[in-house]
């Protein structure tokens, strides 16, 4: 047992760093904030073509479909050095659904969307998410039916974040409404701007937009299907075991809110003393940097875990519950701690963290619901990871 | 990075968690029969030489180092093991601290084997972690010394043969040990009843004649010891994540066994929610404790101790609400770890004082030297 990165390990990390002293600067890191990483401006977009030719968009991916073959704790190493300085996000689509498109495709799936995605030119937005189908997700409706060599899709998907920049949408759709519920699903890419796709927006409370998108008889060529016919739901609950973890978002940007507290807690006083000798002030801010350890050491079980080839279902699972829950801790405390200045809104001069954390307190929720509700990962650490019995959620079907 | 246990530390944790299982079993706790489950637990203990584990072995030791004591803290935690064979551990580890080669020599392998028991002397009525405001002194007396003072919540003082006692020299104001025997004149040593039933002792000493071999190590030993407090810290920490997955193993069999309304109670969302929490606390505890006893660092181990206290009493807790009446008799080990909590959570400071040090630690300084 040890805690400390092998030489190789720091030797990337090294790496990493050395990148985005080349390639970030404030402009980015402020496009980043003005799009909140769900965008991509066109600083952005130039930081992104330099990560593609590093071919770290393919990091974890087998050298024979261009990747690097790196394990999960060089991903976690890519993605907390990203977040702790402000970077543009790893997308989802690289560190997910492209491993999800090696592990289950068919060699057309390959031939079609990785050179793209590795390239930067593909990147798709999640379309899982229906009004009547979130955590419970084998409730989803939108249909596709098959007709000569096409499938032709039609329903309502929401909360697709992205979808107004992304070029592809990665839908889970049923294909079979004899099966039982989760028997029927499958994955389809579809391109964003087929006939019969149409985004609308929806705006929400930390500023970032998320879409409904509606799909009417759109006809996608067969091939667009991953993997197997009604096999979807295997493939999409694999990819959960493995990526749980990565939902609830990194401890980097947490590390990187403790900084900012840490920092402005020196600099700043408040009725006569310094805010980093009121008691309250250093027991809050030393509880946040505590649980933030706990939620590093809990992304560091789980690469381990998946670098001895085992599926982290309990850690990862443990982990979202942890750091999402801690991210309305940071907010919440934050702000109360630092006072009257905590309420200057993001892009206001003097914000402190420049409204980082106002924006953290109005992001936070969606994390915690986001992904599969944190009660549904409770049920699931009770059930899966210690073994009680299963509750009765329902009859649905 | 490597976060698991060899195949031969595994298998250690096995051996000691069957040995104290069997020997000390949680029929045992508060049952009559308690005394002597512990008596025959304390001879076996020193008979497979665990009395050695992180002793030299050419000094009588046993071998291996902090992740083997790490294993075996744990399992005594799970069990809530006697504090006897802790106390001894803690010692010897002071002395292995502190003292020079030919101390060492004299003294360990005598504790190793248990042929002689041996506790440490620390807190005094209104100091319990900063050895600057010892009141107890040791004054110069031709080559000796002669020592005067009270100390408080001394463990296990009562079957120990050698004391070891941290005080003031009376001419620099450092801080050093004494090895004193408990029989020495002018040396009492009294029993208190306390909340967690181990035993402690007050200890009053009334111009105790030691000679000079009896200071350990040198005359000014802050520095050692305080590393020496942040393994002690580490160690409890390990010992406390064990009393948690006993106590989250505890709440589960009786949520399972027990129905109501025709279901197990552990079918229900809201019991299973309290497990589940219980499960996250207890996964960070662990992992934190772990770094502290690998890495050996200050804030490593303040991170450890606040992360297990917590997660630990917020178990017991939620442990005693799930399990009803079932877990509030006294033949139910519950009560147990839950003084065993309490009292580890104020040992070695509780969660206020390592936020404070944490807070140092992360560039927030603090009125604490």
């Amino acid at each position: 047992m040890n805690f400390e990165l092998s030489e190789p390990q720091q030797a990337w990390q090294a790496g990493v760093r050395d990148f985005l002293r080349e390639h970030l600067n404030d402009e980015i890191r402020d496009e980043v904030r003005r799009w909140h990483g769900h965008g991509q401006g066109p600083r952005t977009r130039d930081f992104y073509r330099a990560v593609a030719e590093r071919n770290w968009t393919a990091l974890t991916w087998p050298a024979e479909y261009g990747g690097l073959a790196r394990g999960a704790m060089d991903q976690l190493i890519l993605v907390e050095e990203f977040e702790s300085a402000g970077a543009p996000r790893i997308e989802m689509t690289w560190t997910s659904l492209a491993p999800l498109i090696i592990r289950y495709g068919t060699e057309a799936n390959r031939a079609m969307w990785l050179e793209g995605i590795r390239r930067g030119d593909i990147l798709f937005a999640l379309g899982y998410s229906e009004p009547e189908a979130g955590t419970d997700l084998a409730a989803l409706r939108t249909t596709a039916h098959r007709e000569a060599g096409e499938w032709i899709i039609n329903g309502e998907k929401t909360w697709n974040t992205g979808a107004h920049f992304a070029t592809h949408e990665w839908l889970a759709v049923r294909t079979n409404p004899e099966a039982r519920r989760h028997r029927g699903i499958s994955l389809m890419v579809v391109p964003i701007d087929a006939p019969g796709v149409s985004v609308h927006p929806i705006e929400t409370w930390s500023g970032v937009r998320t879409n409904r998108v509606v799909f009417s008889d759109v006809r996608v060529p067969a091939e667009s299907l991953v993997g197997e016919v009604d096999h979807g739901w295997t493939y999409i609950a694999g990819a959960l075991d493995f990526e749980r973890a990565t939902i609830g978002g990194h401890v980097g940007s947490l590390r990187r809110l403790l900084d900012g507290l840490v920092r402005y807690a020196s600099e700043h006083s408040r009725d006569g003393r310094p805010l980093s000798a009121d008691p309250a002030v250093r027991a809050g801010l030393a509880e946040l940097a505590l649980d933030i350890e706990l939620a590093g050491l809990m992304g560091l079980e789980v690469a381990d875990c998946l670098d001895r080839g085992q599926i982290p279902t309990l850690p990862g699972t443990v982990q979202k519950v942890f750091t999402t829950e801690l991210r309305t801790k940071v907010g919440d405390v934050g702000m109360r701690l630092l006072g009257l200045p905590a309420l200057l809104s993001e892009g206001e001069p003097d914000a402190p963290l420049d409204g980082f954390l106002e924006w953290t307190y109005r992001w936070a929720p969606v994390q915690r619901f986001g992904g599969g509700t944190n009660e549904v990962m409770r049920d699931i650490i009770a059930q899966r990871g210690l073994n009680l019995p299963r509750a009765d959620r329902g009859k649905s079907r | 990075m490597d976060l698991t246990l060899t195949t031969e530390q595994t298998d250690l944790a096995k051996t000691i968690g069957s040995l104290l299982d069997t020997r000390f079993p949680a029929s045992a706790l508060s049952s009559p029969e308690e005394p002597q489950a512990a008596t025959r637990l304390w001879s076996e203990l020193a008979d497979g030489g665990w009395l050695g584990v992180g002793a030299p072995e050419d000094l009588g030791g046993a071998g291996g180092g902090a992740i083997e004591l790490g294993i075996i803290f744990r399992e005594l935690g799970r069990t809530v093991a006697p504090s006897r064979y802790r106390s001894a551990v803690l010692t010897r580890l002071l002395i292995q601290a502190l003292a020079r080669p030919d101390q060492t020599a004299t003294l360990l392998p005598e504790l190793c084997t248990g042929q002689r028991t041996s506790t440490v002397a620390f807190a005094e009525v209104g100091v319990e972690n900063d050895p600057a405001l010892l009141s107890t002194v040791a004054a110069a007396d031709g080559a000796g010394w002669l020592l005067s003072g009270a100390k408080v919540f001394v463990p296990d003082a009562g079957s120990a043969d050698l004391l070891i006692i941290a005080a003031q020299l009376a001419d620099t104001g450092s801080l050093a040990f004494f090895a004193i025997e408990r029989q020495a004149p002018g040396l009492t040593v009294a029993p208190r009843r306390t909340f967690s039933r181990d035993p402690h002792f007050d200890i009053a000493l009334r111009e105790v004649s030691v000679d000079g071999p009896a200071l350990i190590g040198d005359e000014d030993s802050s520095a050692r010891y305080l590393d020496y407090r942040e393994l002690v810290t580490a160690l409890t920490s390990m010992e406390m994540v064990g009393a948690l997955e006993r106590v989250s193993e505890i709440m589960i069999t009786n949520v399972t066994n027990r129905s109501q309304f025709g279901v197990p109670v552990g079918s229900f969302q809201a019991v299973q929610h309290h497990v589940a929490n219980v499960a996250i606390a207890l996964a960070g505890a662990r992992l934190a404790a772990w770094k502290a006893v690998v890495t050996g660092r200050s804030g490593a181990a303040a991170i450890a101790k606040a992360a297990a206290g917590r997660a630990l009493r917020d178990a017991t807790v939620i442990a005693h609400q799930i399990s009803g009446g079932m877990g509030y008799t006294t033949e139910s080990p519950l009560h147990r770890y839950s003084e065993r909590a309490m009292a580890q959570e104020i040992f070695l400071g509780g969660w206020e004082y390592q936020l404070d040090r944490l807070a140092a630690e992360i560039g927030l300084p603090g009125e604490r030297p």
